[in-house]
């Protein structure tokens, strides 16, 4: 089924991080805002379906995985939120979808785009967390940021969204029992990139080689298939030792900065 | 009174106006249904929240919740509560007693005068009043509602969909709700202290009340800053010296806890004086029950750390009895007797 429906080379573990989805205020222009539908242009959806796994293998909560640091891990919990998703495409138009704000939870999640441009898309561009504006006040945020719905992701007591919530149980080296990765904070909301840079989002970071398309057609659905890598949340660029890390001040930035590294990776793109 | 008379008007001409177009069937007039804060300019400009703007109606539904019961778990305590009116809405309970009657880990603060505050809470955790609500209405030991069960319940009641509908425009959810009860708050205004009274040249200290009052410019002021008695900053103030803790997140790192900044540790945020001689307990802890104990601290308590605020003596202030006697008299004048008895702020399912 897959072959048949096959548009795009098929992407394995490439990712990018770049500071630039919406930093170029000069460019502001460039941006659409998609907000209600456009009649007279043609227009077709995009599927992004995020799904967690570890190393090659889709998330599995019975099983126990082995850590960079040797511990081994059973996760009972993955929820994170990603927000203010971009789109560019090859002629450098970037589109931003507004108001999105969405919650992954253990099993993954699809989400619906509609209403997008028809055309080749070159590059996918997300926060990883709640920006700023969003997080210093719940109080006015709908959707999958309503506190109402929120599944235990905001700190009532410092008014922000866990961007990451990662719990289960560990045996380390010298410890075992349960572990709770909480990671919040403007410091710790950051960009996921995948693909080329377009000239809408001028950047420092150059020189990355173009490795994400994804051609919408209208009336068609585009599905941009997206894995977590859990291994990497433990890995890259800091090893997490949960026998001594698991509760150390300074833990939150340095798993940040293991989500901002590999964690996503684009798995395939495929037409509906 | 000028409020409620002013509220009153708006109320009528809105029935008027009501009754007018449905009869000629003329279109619908938009009143100005929006509330301006009635306070003094030197308070400065209140902070305005992006979305919520005060309205007489949004003011009415969040005085109604903030009085009513059906926020919390068990239907058992409202927001007023722990705020109450004749203690300048704080309660004097060490620490305060919420839905679980497990005793809190801080003090009630007092309310008023918080559209002029951008952060919230002791140690600053949340930034704007709107979001602040959403800690006590969920907390387990507080109100220990979910919203979702909130929502649901003020759904199910014969007035409330109502109400949010005249207020927002809109069917219940969680962001009114929290707009509601701060709009209602924002109206908290205590502005006739004596210390107001006597800017507009309408109060005379008594003697002892003046030497208070110099020995308060000379010690107290840089923190507890005119006119809201509060620099609105963090500050370490010598309670304890020792902050060594296993989880970043205990309540006892103060300030650290939001911003992991080593200097931050036991900071808390500088409470406004006003009210202050009728809202004990004191501290973010409640840990001292009269301004007695408080000027004793200041006076000989003070505990000095690395992180201790350099303003304070390190030997402390050593305040004679005398000393303390006068500016326990000073802090007594900050009483806003209006303010406690303002009938706008009363619960109004009691009137």
């Amino acid at each position: 089924m897959k072959k048949l429906l096959l548009l795009s080379t098929i992407l394995l573990g490439l990712l990018f991080t770049f500071s630039a989805c919406e930093k170029d205020k000069e460019k502001e222009d460039d941006i659409i805002v998609i907000d209600e539908p456009d009649d007279t242009i043609p227009t077709g959806s995009i599927r992004l379906k995020i799904d967690n796994g570890f190393e090659d293998e889709l998330l599995s909560t019975a099983q126990e995985y082995i850590v960079e640091s040797g511990d081994t891990i059973k996760v009972s919990m993955i929820r994170y939120y990603i927000s203010n998703v971009y789109l560019t495409n090859e002629n450098g138009d970037t589109l931003k979808i507004e108001n999105s704000y969405y919650l992954i939870d253990t099993d993954g999640k699809e989400i619906e785009l509609t209403n997008i441009p028809t055309g080749t898309y070159k590059s996918l561009c997300f926060g990883f967390g709640v920006d700023s504006s969003a997080n210093h006040d719940i109080s006015r945020n709908e959707g999958d940021l309503d506190p109402n719905g929120s599944n235990g992701m905001i700190w009532t007591w410092s008014s922000g969204y866990k961007f990451l919530r990662l719990e289960g149980e560990f045996k380390g080296d010298t410890s075992q029992g349960t572990f709770k990765f909480h990671v919040g904070g403007d410091a710790n909301y950051k960009e996921v990139h995948f693909g080329q840079m377009m000239s809408a989002m001028r950047t420092s970071s150059e020189g990355h080689s173009t490795m994400f398309s994804a051609v919408v057609s209208e009336s068609k659905t585009t599905e941009i298939h997206l894995r977590t890598n859990i291994a990497e949340v433990f890995k890259t660029p800091n090893t997490i030792d949960l026998d001594v890390d698991r509760q150390a001040h300074g833990l939150s930035s340095k798993i940040a900065d293991n989500y901002t590294e590999n964690f996503f990776e684009l798995h395939h793109v495929e037409v509906q | 009174m000028l409020k409620f008379s002013k509220l009153t008007s708006y109320i009528l001409l809105s029935l008027l106006f009501s009754s007018c177009s449905s009869e000629d069937e003329q279109p619908e007039i938009s009143l100005p249904s929006v509330y301006q804060l009635d306070a003094p300019s030197y308070f400065g400009e209140p902070v305005k929240h992006t979305e919520n703007e005060l309205t007489v109606k949004g003011i009415e539904l969040g005085r109604t919740l903030f009085y009513d019961p059906i926020l919390s778990k068990n239907n058992d305590i409202s927001c007023a509560s722990c705020h109450q009116q004749h203690k300048a809405f704080a309660d004097q309970k060490s620490p305060s007693l919420g839905d679980s009657k497990m005793h809190l880990e801080r003090n009630s603060p007092t309310l008023f005068n918080l559209a002029w505050k951008t952060d919230f809470f002791w140690d600053g955790g949340a930034s704007n009043l709107e979001s602040q609500i959403l800690g006590p209405l969920t907390h387990p030991d507080e109100m220990g509602a979910s919203l979702a069960e909130i929502i649901k319940k003020l759904n199910s009641h014969p007035n409330y969909p109502t109400l949010f509908q005249e207020a927002f425009s809109d069917t219940i959810k969680s962001k009114y709700l929290l707009y509601a009860l701060a709009q209602f708050e924002k109206t908290l205004i205590s502005k006739n202290t004596s210390y107001d009274l006597f800017l507009n040249n309408n109060y005379t200290y008594t003697p002892q009340e003046l030497v208070g009052k110099k020995l308060f410019e000379k010690n107290c002021v840089s923190c507890h800053a005119y006119p809201h008695f509060s620099d609105f900053e963090y500050h370490n103030n010598g309670l304890d010296s020792l902050f060594s803790f296993s989880d970043p997140e205990d309540v006892n790192w103060g300030r650290y806890r939001i911003t992991f900044n080593e200097i931050d540790k036991g900071k808390y945020h500088t409470p406004s004086l006003r009210n202050i001689a009728i809202s004990a307990p004191y501290m973010h802890d409640g840990r001292f029950s009269s301004l007695s104990e408080v000027l004793d601290h200041y006076s000989v308590g003070i505990k000095n750390s690395e992180y201790t605020d350099t303003n304070l003596p390190v030997n402390g202030f050593q305040f004679s009895p005398e000393e303390k006697e006068s500016l326990i008299r000073f802090l007594e004048t900050l009483t806003d007797h209006s303010f406690i008895n303002n009938q706008n702020y009363t619960n109004p399912f009691s009137n």
